[in-house]
C-alpha cells in the first residue's frame, strides 16, 4: 500500500464498486470512518456523534463569525426577503447551493427534494412544489428559476434501476421518481449500449430538462417567461471533475417575415 | 396565446477547472449576448445589491452586461464567481474529503428545513458537505402518512430507509410566510384560492391551537406562536410513518425540533423522547442558545 498513490486507491476503489454493487455499504461504513478521521482536529478518544452538540457548535459559529459581523445584512433580512433567485436542488448532502454556490441569507430560496424534479402542474398532488414556485414567483418575484442536478444522484440511479411497472417496491420513492421517466426514456432510446454509470449520467442533465419544460406547466411561470420577467436556467454540479455547467431554457418570437 | 412557444435547452458553457481555461476564453466573447430572451427585448430588473456585492466590492465583472440594454446582468459570470470561490475555499482545500464523498455519502443527520432564503441550515446550523441530507419546502411542513405522497415524504423514506440517518431535526424559524398566509388566510371552508394557502393549510392544527391560546397578542406575536406550534405538529406527523416510528421507539432514530429566530438570532431547540410506561411521545431537553 506504501506505494499505491491515493488516486490510485480511488480508482480501484470505484473500479470495485462498479463491479460488485453489494460492497457498496461497506464502502460507505468505511468512507464515514475516513471522513470522520479526517475531520478530527486532535483528540484522540472516538467520540459517538452528537448532533446537539454539532448543531450548538454550528450555530454558535454562524452567530459569531456571520451574523455578527454582519448587523446591516441581517438587520434588513430580518424584516424581509428578496431573492433573486430560486433554486432547486438535490436533498443530498453533498450539494447544498449555499456551499456549491456560495450563496448567503438572502440570496436564494431554495427548494431541495429526492433528484431536484419539478413535477407538473398540479393542484392536488405535490402541491407542495406548486405552492413553492407560486410563492416565489408572486410573492417574492424572483427573476430566475435555477434547477441544478449533479452527479452520482440516487435518486437518478433509482430512476434508472426500478422497473416502475407499477409494482412498487418503496411506499413513495418510486412514485416520485417516476416524475422524470421522459428523461430515462430518452436516455435509454439514445445509448441503450452504454455503461449503466454513462446511462445515469446522461440522465442526471435530462432530468433537469424535464423538471425545466414542467415548471412551464405552471400559469405564472409561463407568464413570467413571456413577459420577459422571469428566466428558467439548469445546471449541473459534478463533485466527481469538480466541474460546474450552466444552461438556459430559451425562447423568442423571430423576426416577422412579409411573405 | 397566438404564438407557440419554441423551447430548447441550449448547453451554453461550462465553468469548468483551469485546464480549458482556452476554450472558457472563447466562450466569453460570444457567451453574454446569449441571455436575451430569444428576440423578445427582455425587461431586466437592475440587479438587487445581494451580500456577494459588498463582498467583492463594485464587481465590474459580473455587473457588466451586454452592452445593447444596459439593464442586462451576467448571470454566467455571477454563477462563475460563486463557484470558483467554492472550489478555491472549500473543494480543491479539501480535496480528499471530496473525492470520498463522491463515492458514497453517508449523513448522520436530515434536515426539513424551510425554502425562506435567509435560513438555509446548512449556513445557520453550520452543516459541511456530507453531513446533513436536507429537504427545504415552503413552511418546513411534514404531512402525515394518511394523506398520501408528497416530495417530502419520499425524501424522508430514501434518508431513513436507505441511507439510515440516525437524526431527525424539524427547523422552523421567525417571520416565515408561510405561516403568516396560514395565519391570515380566512376561508377554511371554502376553494382555496392559491397553491400557497392550499398547501400552508396542511398546519391547520397549529394555527387553531395558536389562536385559542393567544388570541390576545399581535398578529405577529401569534404568527412566532404559531411557528413553533407547527414544528411540533410537523414533528408528530414524523411518527405517522412506520418506519420512522419503529425506529424512534428502538432509539434507532432520534428526532429534534428547532427554532430559528433571525431577529435575535437566536436557536431553541428540544427532542422527542418515547413515554417509557405507554405509546406515547413527549418533549424534552429543551434548551434555547443566543
Amino acid at each position: 500500500m506504501g506505494n499505491e498513490s491515493y488516486e490510485d486507491a480511488i480508482e480501484a476503489l470505484k473500479k470495485l464498486l462498479i463491479e460488485k454493487d453489494e460492497l457498496k455499504d461497506v464502502a460507505a461504513a468505511k468512507v464515514k470512518k475516513i471522513t470522520a478521521e479526517l475531520q478530527t482536529v486532535s483528540s484522540s478518544d472516538s467520540k459517538s456523534f452528537d448532533p446537539v452538540e454539532r448543531i450548538k457548535e454550528g450555530f454558535v459559529t454562524f452567530k459569531k463569525e456571520k451574523y455578527e459581523t454582519n448587523p446591516a445584512l441581517y438587520g434588513e433580512l430580518a424584516k424581509g426577503q428578496s431573492p433573486k433567485y430560486m433554486v432547486f436542488a438535490c436533498s443530498d448532502s453533498r450539494v447544498c447551493p449555499s456551499h456549491v454556490l456560495n450563496f448567503h441569507p438572502g440570496d436564494a430560496f431554495v427548494v431541495r427534494n429526492i433528484a431536484n424534479m419539478v413535477p407538473p402542474f398540479d393542484k392536488v398532488k405535490y402541491a407542495g412544489v406548486g405552492a413553492a414556485i407560486e410563492y416565489a414567483v408572486l410573492h417574492l418575484k424572483v427573476e430566475n428559476i435555477v434547477v441544478i442536478g449533479h452527479s452520482a444522484c440516487g435518486g437518478i440511479k433509482g430512476l434508472m434501476s426500478f422497473p416502475l411497472d407499477g409494482n412498487n417496491s418503496t411506499d413513495f420513492i418510486e412514485d416520485w421518481v417516476k416524475i422524470c421517466l421522459p428523461a430515462k426514456s430518452k436516455v435509454l432510446a439514445e445509448s441503450e449500449s452504454s455503461a449503466f454509470e454513462d446511462q445515469c449520467g446522461r440522465c442526471e442533465r435530462e432530468a433537469v430538462n424535464v423538471s425545466l419544460a414542467n415548471l412551464l406547466t405552471y400559469p405564472f411561470v409561463r407568464e413570467g417567461v413571456v413577459k420577459g420577467t422571469l428566466a428558467l436556467k439548469g445546471g449541473y454540479y459534478d463533485f466527481v471533475n469538480g466541474s460546474f455547467e450552466l444552461w438556459e431554457l430559451q425562447f423568442g418570437i423571430s423576426p416577422v417575415h412579409s411573405i | 396565446m397566438a404564438f407557440t412557444l419554441g423551447g430548447r435547452a441550449r448547453r451554453l458553457v461550462s465553468a469548468t477547472s483551469v485546464h480549458q481555461n482556452g476554450c472558457l476564453h472563447k466562450l466569453q466573447q460570444t457567451g453574454s449576448d446569449r441571455f436575451q430572451l430569444g428576440e423578445a427585448k427582455a425587461i431586466r430588473l437592475l440587479p438587487r445589491r445581494t451580500n456577494m456585492v459588498q463582498e467583492l466590492g463594485i464587481g465590474e465583472e459580473f455587473m457588466e452586461g451586454n452592452r445593447e440594454t444596459d439593464t442586462s446582468y451576467d448571470f454566467l459570470g455571477e454563477m462563475r464567481q460563486r463557484f470558483m470561490r467554492f472550489k478555491r475555499q472549500k473543494y480543491l482545500p479539501e480535496i480528499e474529503k471530496f473525492q470520498a464523498l463522491a463515492i458514497a455519502q453517508s449523513p448522520n443527520v436530515m434536515v426539513i428545513g424551510c425554502a425562506d432564503s435567509r435560513v438555509c441550515p446548512s449556513y445557520v446550523l453550520g452543516f459541511q458537505p456530507g453531513e446533513a441530507f436536507t429537504i427545504r419546502n415552503v413552511a418546513n411542513l411534514v404531512t402525515p402518512v394518511q394523506n398520501g405522497p408528497t416530495e417530502t415524504n419520499s425524501a424522508l423514506e430514501f434518508a431513513v430507509t436507505t441511507l439510515q440517518v440516525e437524526n431527525i431535526i424539524v427547523m422552523g424559524h421567525s417571520n416565515c410566510g408561510g405561516i403568516a398566509a396560514l395565519m391570515s388566510h380566512q376561508n377554511h371552508q371554502g376553494q382555496h384560492s392559491s397553491l400557497v394557502e392550499r398547501w400552508v393549510m396542511n398546519g391547520k392544527a397549529a394555527k387553531l391551537r395558536t389562536q385559542l391560546a393567544s388570541s390576545h397578542l399581535s398578529f405577529d406575536e401569534q404568527c412566532r406562536n404559531c411557528e413553533k406550534e407547527s414544528i411540533k405538529d410537523s414533528v408528530m406527523n414524523l411518527i405517522s410513518y412506520s418506519w420512522i416510528r419503529d425506529r424512534v421507539k428502538t432509539g434507532e432514530v432520534k428526532i429534534h425540533g428547532c427554532y430559528y429566530n433571525l431577529s435575535d438570532c437566536s436557536l431553541e431547540k428540544w427532542r422527542l423522547s418515547s413515554d417509557k410506561d405507554n405509546n406515547g411521545f413527549h418533549i424534552s431537553d429543551r434548551e434555547i442558545w443566543s
